[in-house]
């Protein structure tokens, strides 16, 4: 299949930018979420340093309620290109048992802290992210560069400037860079390009027959016996897949039939809600999103 | 369906209705999901300004901050497929304690909107933001009179308008101007003619965005910016770049600044290797070990990329601390970084009189023409020649902060500083006299 002009020019971009930083950074990380986003942002990488391998490590942070077949695909696909994979957990926050459904602060103590810790552990001061500026009004808003202060916090009032795409990799040790390729990449892009580039995803972006269980209106997978029924509720299966993929208990699904890349794409279009829509964490207010930003969240 | 992108800066004042246009472009173009849609009408009644309708504008103020204070402080991108383009939109914020936002949506687009209220006219704000457009070689633009339901849709208030603003481009090198009168809020002329301004021949704003004819980047000279020097091992060095041109194995090149020459043994582009590329994404190894560093411009043939340690600019001044005459910055050219010092604060732009002035600093928000000299030589064109070799920042040693951003008009000699001084010269001279050189 023929790349169209406009995912040539974002191609572009994105490996521009990823090769500018990664020539100004000295401890560079990509997080790894393993979702179809990280998925681009990877190929993006191998083909950015090819024939070199990928020359820094990626980042995945495992809440441990992460979908099963996500983790098997992480292990395969760090093989499969030769990835130093590291692999984060809050482990206080394990033994505590804190889990996504009786904590109100599963997320920031799950992710955002265990984030802030792998990236202070490791000193990285370049960190490259998937996320997209037409994923959620605060990104809509983030630089390409963005910088973070000492406790990784974001400022969105008081954003450095930039410039005829001359980025400013300067800042003070305590600092830290995040830096977002495909910042300007639609979610119809991502599948796009997954599709011209061949690009290997989780097969849960792929409807299939599933065990699910409805809640508040949504679809959630039960991907193990840690699902706690409510009354009244059971276990239907059919077929469900994802538009992103989060831990497990807070993603909910789409009921679908998409079994391919351009019918997703198709059924994209006419869904007409968003993929966030599925992430619980967007919802308990206005403004959560931008508030675990400023925390320090991707 | 394949898209060509375009990126268009949303400007105006506070208030002229920026976010409220292009709220409803995207609501009208069903480009807003059902789930932000519901969100937008809880804020709404949250925050919103129109009554018990949509306030449009909610849609594009993403931070709590600004939905609270009911103003944009910082650039909002959002995307649309609309009649084969992909246009992006970079919805810019009007106060002018902002107007380092308009700069940083303005410097990455190849198009603009400026908005002005019909019952207000052209305002400082405008004048501004028309400098900024020309200072970033923006050279097409749309002027939207909005908020044509408050002057009842006459036009002789949209002539009285678009008469000032002709006369305001006059001396600017923007080539391509239309002007439409609207009204985001009752939606006329944005993504359809409106029936209430009959007068209006034109088509409406949407579709103006959708055709306009971007000028074609004339410069076909082949080079490759120097991004990245890759060191797998110790024996290979993979030179990573921006290309312009089509490239390949072989090919003879020269090295700036050093000067130095050897050709290309292997190309990749993606992962591919040894084709023809005119892919801009390039890294190649050399046959012979040269000089090359990240910064350096890569050429087969001298020409258009210059080398230089003197020059004239124009700078706009992007934070709190002023530019002035005698100090050292940190300047990133292309993807060269080296010190420079500031020898001359030659003027400032003066917004209402529309002419120069001389002065001895630039304060935030100022447009300027500095002298400088930099500490090393560095490969360069002048910004109207290429974009990318021509435009620089300076960074504050000390803080770190983006100071200033800058677009090299020529190049400075001692003979030529002369010149530059005791004649005025225009663009196209100026071109003439960088190539005499
Ligand atoms: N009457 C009228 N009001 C408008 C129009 N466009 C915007 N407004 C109102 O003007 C105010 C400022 O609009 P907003 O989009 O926030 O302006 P911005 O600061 O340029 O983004 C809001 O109360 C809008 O509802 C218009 O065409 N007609």
């Amino acid at each position: 299949m023929k790349i169209s002009k406009l995912l040539i020019t974002l191609e572009e971009e994105a490996i521009s930018i990823i090769r500018d930083s990664f020539s100004k950074s000295l401890n560079p990380v990509m997080m790894y979420s393993i979702g179809k986003d990280s998925s681009v942002l990877l190929h993006l990488a191998r083909k950015a340093f090819y024939p070199s391998p990928v020359p820094f490590p990626l980042l995945h942070i495992d809440t441990m309620w992460k979908f099963k077949e996500m983790i098997s695909f992480k292990e395969k696909i760090a093989k499969q290109h030769q990835l130093k994979m590291i692999t984060h957990t809050n482990i206080p926050g394990v033994k505590k048992n804190i889990n996504p459904f009786d904590h109100s602060t599963y997320t920031d103590i799950m992710k955002t802290d265990a984030l802030k810790e792998a990236l202070d552990n490791n000193h990285f001061d370049v960190i490259y992210g998937g996320a997209r500026r037409d994923e959620e009004a605060s990104r809509s808003k983030e630089r390409v560069v963005s910088v973070r202060e000492s406790n990784h916090s974001w400022d969105p009032k008081n954003q450095r400037p930039e410039l005829f795409g001359l980025y400013n990799y300067h800042k003070s040790k305590e600092q830290s860079l995040r830096v977002f390729p495909i910042s300007n990449w639609t979610e119809e892009d991502v599948w796009n390009y997954i599709l011209s580039e061949k690009i290997e995803i989780v097969d849960l972006y792929f409807s299939k027959v599933r065990p699910t269980v409805q809640r508040d209106g949504a679809w959630f997978m039960v991907d193990d016996d840690r699902f706690p029924l409510q009354k009244g509720e059971k276990i239907i299966r059919q077929s469900i897949r994802f538009r992103t993929l989060g831990c497990y208990p807070l993603t909910a699904g789409t009921l679908s039939t998409a079994k391919t890349i351009p019918q997703i794409i198709l059924e994209n279009k006419k869904f007409n809600y968003s993929e966030r829509s599925g992430r619980l964490i967007d919802h308990d207010k206005p403004d959560s999103m931008e508030a675990k930003k400023k925390m320090g969240y991707f | 369906m394949s898209l060509d992108p375009i990126r268009i800066c949303i400007c105006g004042s506070v208030d002229d209705g920026k976010s409220t246009l292009v709220g409803r472009i995207l609501v009208e173009t069903k480009n807003i999901f059902s789930d932000h849609d519901t969100k937008l009408k809880n804020l709404s009644k949250r925050y919103g300004t129109t009554g018990s309708s949509i306030d449009y504008a909610l849609a594009m103020d993403g931070l709590q901050a600004e939905r609270e204070q009911g103003i944009t402080i910082d650039v909002a991108h959002k995307y649309i497929n609309y009649n084969k383009r992909r246009i992006t939109f970079c919805d810019s914020p009007g106060h002018k304690q902002y107007t380092k936002n308009v700069v940083t949506a303005a410097s990455e687009c190849h198009a603009a909107v400026v908005l002005l209220d019909a019952t207000k006219g052209v305002l400082e704000q405008t004048k501004r933001h028309i400098a900024i457009l020309d200072f970033v070689g923006i050279k097409n633009i749309v002027f939207a009179v909005n908020k044509m339901d408050c002057v009842h849709y006459k036009q002789q208030v949209f002539q009285t308008i678009q008469k000032e603003l002709s006369s305001l481009i006059a001396k600017k090198n923007i080539t391509s101007v239309s002007y439409v009168p609207v009204s985001a809020l009752k939606g006329d002329n944005v993504t359809s003619s409106s029936s209430k301004m009959k007068w209006y021949k034109q088509k409406h704003l949407l579709h103006l965005l959708s055709t306009m004819k971007l000028g074609k980047d004339n410069n076909k000279f082949p080079y490759i910016a120097l991004q990245h020097v890759h060191r797998p091992n110790r024996t290979i060095r993979h030179y990573m770049g921006m290309a312009k041109g089509q490239w390949s194995a072989n090919d003879k090149i020269i090295a700036l600044p050093s000067g130095q020459t050897t050709s290309i043994k292997t190309t990749y582009s993606g992962f591919v290797k040894n084709k023809k590329t005119s892919s801009c994404i390039i890294s190649f190894e050399t046959k012979d070990e040269i000089d090359l560093v990240r910064g350096d411009v890569v050429v087969t043939k001298q020409g258009l990329v210059q080398t230089g340690n003197a020059f004239h600019a124009s700078v706009c001044v992007v934070s709190q601390d002023n530019l002035y005459m005698g100090r050292t910055y940190l300047m990133r050219l292309g993807n060269k970084e080296t010190n420079i010092n500031i020898n001359k604060i030659k003027n400032k732009l003066d917004l209402i009189t529309n002419s120069k002035v001389a002065c001895n600093e630039l304060t935030i928000n100022d447009l300027g023409e500095i002298e400088f000299n930099t500490n090393e030589v560095v490969a360069f064109t002048p910004f109207d020649q290429d974009k990318r070799l021509g435009s620089f920042i300076l960074i504050d040693k000390e803080n770190n902060n983006t100071v200033a951003a800058g677009t090299i008009n020529f190049a400075l000699r001692k003979s030529e500083s002369i010149f530059a001084e005791t004649l005025i010269i225009d663009k196209k001279q100026k071109a003439n006299l960088v190539k005499q050189t």
